[in-house]
């Protein structure tokens, strides 16, 4: 019995983030109704997934992540309703990992206690930075100290999983300030951290004003510091580097996540959710109206939808294995470990430093990982060609 | 003995001046063609041609005008409008008793109008000038009329006013051609002489030669013999074209058409040569041929090596329509197997490289074009040079050679400065400089060859605003002090970017190509030295430094769709790559080394 994730996409935000690229709409622009109906929906939508393939209910169900948009802007009520739908819809004692994503100025005490009796045994908290002059550059909601409140609150709840979400390379963001922002959070002693660097994503405002000149992206030296600075600090604060931006306690890894990396199945629900199962790839409408107009008519709107080629595959499991700290391994794909092996030894001299590499796997180090896309298209070249 | 109903005609004009509109409203007028058919010619003519505004083949079309109850024949005789097809330009003039010189009322006389008016009066024919474009309110007529006569030599008050768009003035220009033209000397009697001044290649009958009957007359059936290629073929299919083709049974003296003889490759047939009888040959082959000789090489080389049959394949089909189109196989230690090919000019090289990449779908590296060198060796053997990378050891060299041009430049007044630095700086050595109006000047120079193959063009079109033309022919070659310069990529030579530089320009174009490349050349997983070399001298260096950062922060869900389509993008993308030992070089590389002046 293959297991399965189901990922929720909420694309609701009280105010859409400047950088952010995920679908979303500002919640003045949806009217209540829509916003209390967007559950029902979602539950509407597996029914017919589970009706077109029924042996989808036969999976166990290891996960469920509720991210966005923002999901804590849902009523604790309707996602709880929603929460133990989802868990009686399969096989097994349900999911072990249900995690909301929040923003710390949702988690109020009382909403803390909700979100527990919903289900939600993971928080996964979207600091971003502890300097206001930065979180009001990017437009954020809430404050540094407000932060602080909000772990203090999903603990007083009972949360025992926290993870929190931080960003480096913010426009004219010090060395200090970064380092700064990594030891408030680790004093808040979470089980989690990821930590990524501020991208210039076509088509948002930031981009937009990058081009104009407006903001200038942080000195690409500065930003590798800035990165293997973090990497060590967290390391010696005793968390497990197990993804390029991920940060773990042991035994505290995010377990949804991780099926991204090890490509296990994922179902997507929610507009512009993305699934993956098997080799086949597709994504829901990323339009509100029409995924819940379909789901209405008793439609499934598939959208880019592929299946996957060796070739392909090849390429994904490529660049998702290189984000894991195990690596890839010969057994996992002869062909990837071979190119990956050729590539190390042609480049020995140079990559020392990068990449680790024997007889039964490959894997790249903190320095490797800092420069992946490069070495990946590099790996790439040693294919065999398709 | 002269053939009283027949005129032979070209048109020759700068471009834009309205060169193709005239000759489409002649043929309307005269019936030749209908309106709809002309919009239907038009499409069907090479995109590349449209686009360039510039005429890649002659042709020949033959139309009737009647005047004063005379019918006459009237052959139009097209020419290819660009200063790389000098040659060709001369061979259909040469088929001609007369031209029309198109002056754009307008813009007055530019460059390539006189280079074109001095091959017209080599060949004796009667210019007919024509001011066009009257219907414009910028219409100047009488200072187009001043610039004939002053700039050009004609006597500008001969000059016939028309509006080639909307056909005013184009009936008395058909009758002064009767009038002022003067019909062929004709001699049925003599043995053949048939001047081929253009030729294509048809999939079902082979190569189409296009003739004028100088000498004797041509039948189908007859046995004929290429004076110059010494090869004998038997007509099978004679005609005129009204534009179509339409067959005939005979060529008279005189006449202009065209020839098919079952000639498989255009190789075999060169532009300029003497059609005869292989039973009674002429004595004498018509003068004016010449061996039609590249003046720029350069290295031709798939992307992807697996795609050299494919590539030959597509440079083979395209020699089927080009005979000055030359190529060779080369290999380079750099680019691996490709071919050395030779052009008539830059844009005939362009040309070449967007029909392979349009018609044949290749994707091509092209090395940076070269001039031909002569070398003498100390041994008192001289070489010729094609490929700078070729050239021998220094220490193995007594003189080298470089080809010259003349040029000559028209522009507006106010940009004299920037043209002289211009000139200047391209070791340019000025002859003479006119003002062929109170606004515009002309200046005549001297260049080596290798500096006009370089960005001269565009950088004349940047000085001045596009506002200047020019045109140049080769002269013949000069001593100078020239050296190899190697670039070195992490260590190793690329002799793929050698360039053959003046010794006394080497450490700064060295300096610039350095720096060109450190831009162009993307950044890898180690440092990469830059280096450029006279001999195993270093002179310049840069540094590519190694990548710093290059990682994608978040991979979920969706993200993984795009990451794979963006890596498999980048794959595609690669294709103009070369790899060569761990470094790529973009293509964009291999021409960088065109322009090497500092900005």
């Amino acid at each position: 019995m293959t297991d399965l994730g189901l990922y929720i996409h909420v694309p609701f935000c009280k105010h859409a983030c400047p950088y952010c690229d995920f679908y979303k709409l500002e919640l003045r622009a949806i009217p209540a109704a829509t916003r209390l109906a967007f559950t029902s929906v979602v539950e509407q939508e597996l029914i017919l997934h589970l009706t077109a393939h029924p042996d989808l209910a036969e999976r166990r169900l290891e996960t469920i992540y509720l991210g966005g948009g923002t999901p804590s802007t849902l009523k604790p009520e309707l996602v709880g309703g929603l929460v133990s739908f989802l868990q009686r819809a399969f096989q097994g004692d349900g999911a072990q990992e249900i995690t909301l994503e929040a923003n710390p100025e949702n988690l109020t005490p009382q909403r803390c206690v909700k979100w527990r009796e919903a289900g939600i045994n993971r928080l996964s908290i979207g600091v971003q930075t502890f300097a206001d002059r930065h979180l009001e550059r990017l437009e954020r909601l809430h404050r540094a100290e407000v932060i602080d409140d909000a772990v203090a609150n999903a603990r007083a709840a009972g949360f025992d999983n926290i993870s929190l979400d931080l960003m480096f390379a913010l426009p004219n963001q010090t060395m200090e300030e970064w380092m700064e922002s990594l030891r408030r959070a680790a004093a808040l002693n979470p089980e989690h951290l990821s930590f990524y660097g501020l991208t210039y994503h076509e088509n948002t405002p930031f981009h937009e004003q990058l081009e104009e000149g407006g903001l200038r992206e942080v000195e690409e030296d500065l930003q590798a510091e800035m990165y293997l600075a973090g990497c060590g600090f967290l390391r010696h604060a005793g968390f497990e580097h197990y993804e390029i931006s991920n940060f773990a306690r042991r035994g505290n890894r995010s377990r949804h996540n991780q099926r991204y990396w090890y490509r296990g199945d994922v179902l997507g629900l929610g507009p512009g959710a993305h699934s993956n199962l098997g080799p086949r790839r597709w994504s829901d409408p990323e339009d509100l109206e029409s995924w819940q107009e379909a789901v209405g008519n008793g439609m499934l709107l598939m959208m880019e939808e592929e299946p996957l080629g060796p070739e392909q595959l090849d390429g994904e499991k490529l660049f998702t294995g290189l984000r894991r700290i195990e690596g890839i391994s010969r057994r996992e794909s002869p062909i990837l470990h071979n190119a990956a092996r050729a590539w190390f030894e042609e480049n020995r001299d140079d990559v020392g430093d990068y990449a680790a590499c024997d007889e039964e796997s490959f894997r790249l180090m903190e320095t490797g990982w800092l420069v992946s896309e490069a070495i990946i298209r590099d790996i790439m070249k040693h294919l065999p060609p398709g | 003995m002269t053939d009283p109903r027949i005129r032979n005609f070209c048109i020759i004009a700068h471009i834009d001046h309205g060169k193709s509109t005239l000759a489409d409203r002649l043929l309307e007028i005269t019936g030749t063609i209908t309106k709809r058919e002309l919009k239907e010619q038009i499409l069907d003519s090479m995109d590349l041609e449209r686009e360039r505004g510039i005429t890649i083949k002659a042709q020949a079309v033959r139309m009737f005008h009647e005047k004063d109850g005379q019918i006459y024949q009237l052959n139009l005789i097209d020419t290819p409008g660009h200063v790389d097809f000098t040659y060709e330009v001369s061979r259909s003039l040469a088929a001609c008793e007369g031209a029309i010189l198109v002056v754009d009322s307008t813009q007055g006389v530019e460059a390539q109008t006189l280079a074109n008016v001095y091959l017209a009066l080599e060949n004796d024919l009667e210019i007919v000038p024509v001011i066009n474009k009257i219907d414009l309110p910028a219409a100047d007529i009488d200072e187009a009329r001043r610039q004939i006569t002053e700039a050009v030599g004609i006597n500008g008050d001969t000059a016939l006013p028309v509006s080639a768009k909307s056909g005013i003035g184009c009936k008395e220009l058909l009758n002064a051609l009767v009038d002022r033209i003067p019909p062929p000397k004709i001699d049925n009697d003599a043995p053949l002489r048939a001047l081929i001044f253009d030729s294509a290649y048809d999939n079902y009958r082979g190569v189409v030669c296009y003739v004028r009957v100088k000498d004797g007359k041509l039948k189908v059936g007859d046995k004929i013999r290429f004076m110059k290629g010494e090869l004998d073929f038997e007509v099978t299919e004679l005609g005129v074209l009204s534009p179509r083709q339409s067959p005939v049974s005979e060529l008279q003296c005189g006449e202009v058409g065209y020839v098919v003889a079952g000639i498989r490759t255009l190789a075999e047939v060169r532009v300029g040569d003497t059609i005869t009888h292989a039973k009674k040959p002429a004595a004498q082959a018509l003068s004016g041929y010449k061996e039609v000789k590249p003046v720029v090489f350069a290295g031709l080389y798939p992307v992807n090596a697996d795609d050299y049959d494919s590539l030959k394949d597509s440079i083979e089909k395209l020699r089927l329509n080009d005979a000055a189109f030359f190529v060779e196989p080369e290999t380079s230690e750099a680019l691996g197997f490709g071919f050395r090919c030779g052009f008539l000019g830059l844009l005939h090289m362009e040309i070449i490289q967007e029909r392979l990449e349009r018609e044949y779908n290749q994707d091509l590296l092209f090395t940076a074009p070269s001039v031909v060198y002569r070398v003498l060796l100390t041994n008192r053997e001289t070489v010729i040079i094609d490929n700078p990378s070729k050239m021998p050891n220094p220490q193995n060299i007594e003189s080298i050679e470089e080809p010259y041009v003349d040029a000559r430049i028209f522009f507006p007044k106010e940009y004299l400065g920037n043209v002289l630095t211009l000139c200047q700086g391209k070791k340019g050595l000025q002859k003479d400089m006119t003002f062929i109006s109170t606004e515009r000047v002309m200046v005549h120079y001297e260049f080596p060859l290798s500096e006009i193959v370089s960005d001269f063009h565009d950088r004349l079109k940047s000085v001045t605003s596009g506002y200047a033309s020019f045109d140049y022919e080769v002269t013949g070659y000069k001593e100078g002090d020239m050296v190899k310069m190697d670039v070195l990529v992490n260590g190793d030579p690329v002799d793929a970017l050698s360039i053959i530089v003046h010794r006394s320009d080497s450490a700064s174009k060295g300096r610039v190509l350095c720096k060109k490349l450190k831009e162009i050349i993307p950044r890898q997983m180690f440092v990469v030295p830059i280096q450029a070399a006279l001999g195993g001298k270093i002179i310049a260096r840069e540094t590519v430094s190694a990548v710093r950062k290059d990682v994608t922060a978040k991979c979920y869900g969706g993200d993984i769709s795009r990451k794979r389509k963006l890596l498999e993008k980048q794959k595609e993308g690669k294709k103009r790559m070369k790899q060569f030992g761990r470094v790529e070089i973009p293509q964009e590389a291999f021409m960088s080394v065109l322009r090497l002046t500092d900005d």
